[in-house]
């Protein structure tokens, strides 16, 4: 399945993950963090399906787990007590401060997985390729290298377990074969690199300065929803300065006064992680009414 | 004015007092279609780097290279990277980007070429070599062929005039090869690019080059049309440059010989050149074999006269089977198609059984499966006795070698051998301990001089060729002892004197009641080297067959000896079998 976030320009996609991710991280609002929590779920479900809930699941629910705990028993710099676990005295504070983090942190990772299923390495590399394409290019290599490395380390196996594979090893011997492996991949990858190399050269790398394909075009949907984006991000930002969306958990627990500045600010939030989400939403929609009049 | 002209081209490699190319002269029109033929190392790649800047060779040099009459590295870089483009041998290490959109790019990336004009470049040369189908995809994903298409199609975006190829077919299977040369002929035809190629694989590229150059120990022996060059192959003392030649012309100047000159006759057998196609061979050898031969009959005695040709020949029964596969079936994911699909077979010791097929049939899957590095779904890899040691050479013989020396990696087995001497053996969830038998001392020396190995140990296994690899490889195997050996496209990347090396190893090996399997594209060497030939369709064996039998009932996917004689000897598959039948059907005089 193709997203419209995939045909968008890589600039489109790049600004809009960094910018949810980035967000989530600069306000520790619980707000701020709940709503952005929703929405990375809700995402990474629809753009990575079952493995985004896998990831969900057993990733980011463990990786909670344990930021709250050790937020909720080790950090009471907070003043309301709650009760006492040995010598350890459990503050409010620490526990309301280790939700919003780990809350943070696991919408921050789901962001990422958003980020990756719709933007591949190919597309980064055409955004910083142009400002630095020789570190741009040398990334590349070396993303492609490990791929090669895997296939690589598959065969090796094939060969090592003829020679070695039905014997019965001591523990020495285990690591000195586990050592001859490695040297058997550096050898011939290195060796492999040489003719890549030569590939370069014979292509012309290095004669002076590169200049790159341009395979993405600014379409009007594009210029349209950045724009958009980019008052949202204003927005956002702009409310944080204010101070709309800001929150202290030390010494004591701010609290929450739905004024009306704050219940603006939060419907700006709200709209702005659901960005990726409309995105989709808007082309299914369209795809749909296109799909009634043929 | 000449588009490449070579001048008394000398040159030794840094460090090394030895000449590797010696006086070398020649010129290339625009348009031509050259191939470059020579054992393994007589220099072809050294000389086809020389004529590609940016990549020559560090070493002594006298003599120059000369494009459009000036001299090569006097032409500004960018413009000789555009207008000679090279092919390597390797596709996997060629590709440089991810996708193959950017790979098609990256030439004109490097040379500066403005953005809106690489678009076009890109968009036309796809257009050309029909690969749409690729352009979106990540070069991860293709097949070698595929690659090496790629890698054709991201020199043409640049322009190329001349386009050199360093046996760019040689680590493809034959259908990939066959596109592949079908895209250089078209691209030669319709382009009028100019082609040197060096390559293995005489038999296909003969017929399609135009000139063809005859490379030894860094002479340039004979340069001329390829039917000439034939004939010089053929005339030729030396053993080595004799296996060079193709099998249609070898026929025709073997059977040649056997037929009894008259003077009015002599001027047919034409000393100065060879018919090189399949097509022109055959119906001369037909009218030939009509005319010398006594054929009365020979449909019906064939059989008796040769009793390898049963198709029980190669089903031994009793103490001679060593491995029994049972009903195998494998497939990598549940709801994936079987690769192996009940699949029966025996191995038999001092069997020399070859498994041909095409791509994607599961030659390497029966393969794991059978050294035990792959459990099958469902049936059993039966073994005679628990000890049974099989030994399995992966594809890349690179994957073996962890020393600098091949002396030290042998010894690095050997001693792990000696000091592991007991093999873990699963038996119904439980390990026992067998001791394998004790390697003798002096036993890994008396191993090095019956595989002739002594002259490459000293070496870096990286610095051998392709065939001497192959033999470090086996080497490597043959210390564990193994009671079954196989080899995954032994001969990929092997010219055919290294072939025939390998194959006299393996035989022998065989002899000593060593089971060797080999899986293999290469039908030429399975019929003319194995005891067995099965044919793996489908995830199935379809059968288990002298090669003699399998081929000469195929029509197509057979030997070109049994292409140019199947109407006179129905049974001929090799060179050999023609020429045996030749003469023992050849009226006495």
């Amino acid at each position: 399945m193709k997203f419209s976030l995939q045909l968008a320009h890589p600039a489109v996609t790049f600004v809009l993950f960094m910018s949810v991710a980035g967000m989530t991280i600069i306000s520790f609002h619980p707000v701020n963090i709940a709503l952005s929590l929703f929405f990375s779920l809700v995402s990474v479900i629809i753009f990575n399906g079952k493995k985004g809930l896998k990831l969900a699941v057993f990733f980011c629910v463990p990786l909670m787990a344990i930021t709250v705990f050790l937020n909720t028993f080790f950090n009471n710099n907070g003043v309301t007590f709650l009760f006492s676990v040995g010598n350890l005295q459990i503050m409010l504070e620490g526990l309301i401060y280790g939700l919003c983090s780990a809350g943070a942190i696991a919408a921050t990772v789901m962001w990422f997985s958003c980020y990756s299923a719709v933007m591949s390495s190919e597309k980064f590399l055409y955004l910083f390729g142009r400002a630095a394409p020789s570190a741009a290019l040398l990334v590349s290599l070396t993303l492609e290298q490990s791929n090669l490395m895997r296939q690589k380390l598959k065969l090796i196996d094939d060969g090592q377990h003829s020679l070695y594979g039905d014997a019965e090893k001591s523990l020495a011997q285990k690591l000195r074969l586990a050592l001859n492996k490695v040297t058997v991949l550096l050898s011939w990858v290195m060796e492999d690199s040489i003719i890549t190399a030569d590939a370069m050269n014979a292509r012309g790398f290095g004669t002076g300065k590169m200049t790159k394909m341009r395979p993405y075009i600014w379409r009007f949907a594009d210029k349209t929803f950045f724009i958009t984006l980019f008052v949202f991000i204003t927005l956002c930002v702009a409310s944080f300065f204010k101070g709309t969306i800001r929150f202290d958990f030390f010494p004591l627990l701010d609290e929450l006064k739905p004024a009306a500045a704050e219940i603006v600010t939060y419907i700006i939030f709200f709209v702005f992680y659901s960005l990726p989400l409309l995105a989709e939403l808007k082309e299914a929609l369209k795809w749909r009414s296109y799909q009634s009049k043929i | 004015m000449a588009l490449l002209s070579v001048e008394n081209l000398n040159f030794a490699y840094a460090g090394h007092s030895q000449t590797v190319l010696k006086d070398i002269s020649f010129r290339v029109e625009r348009g031509e279609f050259i191939l470059v033929c020579g054992p393994s190392g007589s220099g072809k790649t050294t000389l086809l780097r020389h004529i590609k800047p940016r990549l020559e060779p560090v070493g002594t040099k006298s003599g120059c290279v000369k494009y459009y009459g000036k001299e090569l590295d006097r032409w500004p870089e960018r413009e000789t990277a555009a207008k000679i483009g090279m092919i390597l041998q390797n596709p996997e290490n060629q590709i440089v980007a991810q996708t193959v959109r950017h790979e098609l790019a990256f030439g004109l990336e490097c040379i500066g070429t403005p953005p809106n004009t690489i678009l076009k470049r890109v968009a036309e040369t796809v257009s050309y070599f029909g690969i749409e189908h690729l352009y979106n995809k990540k070069t991860s994903e293709l097949s070698g062929g595929e690659k090496q298409i790629v890698a054709t199609a991201s020199i043409m975006t640049m322009r190329p005039d001349l386009l050199l190829l360093d046996e760019p077919a040689s680590q493809l299977d034959p259908i990939a090869a066959r596109s592949l040369y079908d895209l250089l002929v078209r691209m030669n035809n319709e382009l009028g690019i100019t082609i040197i190629m060096t390559e293995h694989r005489l038999d296909d590229i003969f017929p399609i080059a135009r000139r063809v150059m005859l490379m030894d120990n860094g002479k340039l022996l004979c340069d001329n049309t390829p039917e000439k060059t034939a004939a010089y192959i053929g005339e030729s003392e030396n053993e080595t440059l004799k296996d060079l030649l193709p099998a249609a012309p070898r026929i025709y100047l073997e059977v040649n010989k056997l037929i009894p000159q008259t003077p009015s006759e002599t001027n047919k057998i034409d000393d100065i050149s060879l018919p090189i196609m399949t097509r022109q061979v055959k119906p001369w050898f037909e009218n030939a074999a009509a005319k010398y031969l006594d054929l009365t009959g020979i449909k019906e005695k064939q059989p008796k006269r040769d009793d390898g040709l049963s198709k029980s020949a190669c089903v031994k029964k009793g103490e001679d089977k060593i491995i029994e596969l049972k009903e195998l079936h494998f497939k990598f994911e549940k709801q994936g198609e079987n690769v192996i699909d009940n699949l029966s077979l025996d191995l038999n010791r001092g069997e020399f059984l070859s498994i041909v097929g095409g791509n994607g049939a599961g030659k390497t899957t029966l393969l794991r499966l059978i050294s035990g590095i792959l459990k099958p779904y469902s049936g059993s890899v039966k073994k005679s006795y628990p000890g049974l040691k099989i030994s399995f050479l992966p594809q890349n013989p690179q994957s073996l070698f962890a020393h600098d020396r091949v002396i030290d990696d042998l010894k690095f087995v050997d001693d792990f051998i000696r000091s592991a001497p007991a093999v873990k053996i699963k038996k119904s969830r439980e390990s026992k301990l067998h001791n394998r038998p004790v390697t003798e001392n002096g036993s890994l020396d008396k191993l090095m001089e019956k595989l002739e190995i002594g002259g490459i140990i000293e070496k870096h296994p990286y610095d051998l060729s392709a065939g001497e690899m192959q033999r470090a490889a086996v080497a490597m195997l043959l210390i564990t002892n193994p009671d079954v050996l196989l080899l995954d496209e032994p001969t990929k990347g092997l010219d055919k004197h290294s072939k025939k090396n390998l194959a006299e190893l393996l035989t022998a090996l065989c002899k000593e009641g060593v089971c060797v399997v080999t899986v293999t594209h290469d039908i030429e060497f399975a019929a003319e080297y194995s005891d067995c030939c099965a044919m793996l369709f489908d995830g199935k064996i379809l059968s288990k067959e002298p090669p003699r039998s399998l081929f000469s009932d195929n029509m197509c996917y057979t030997t070109v000896a049994h292409l140019v004689a199947d109407r006179v000897f129905e049974k001929a598959v090799t060179v050999r079998d023609v020429l045996n039948e030749w003469k023992a059907h050849s009226v006495k005089n």
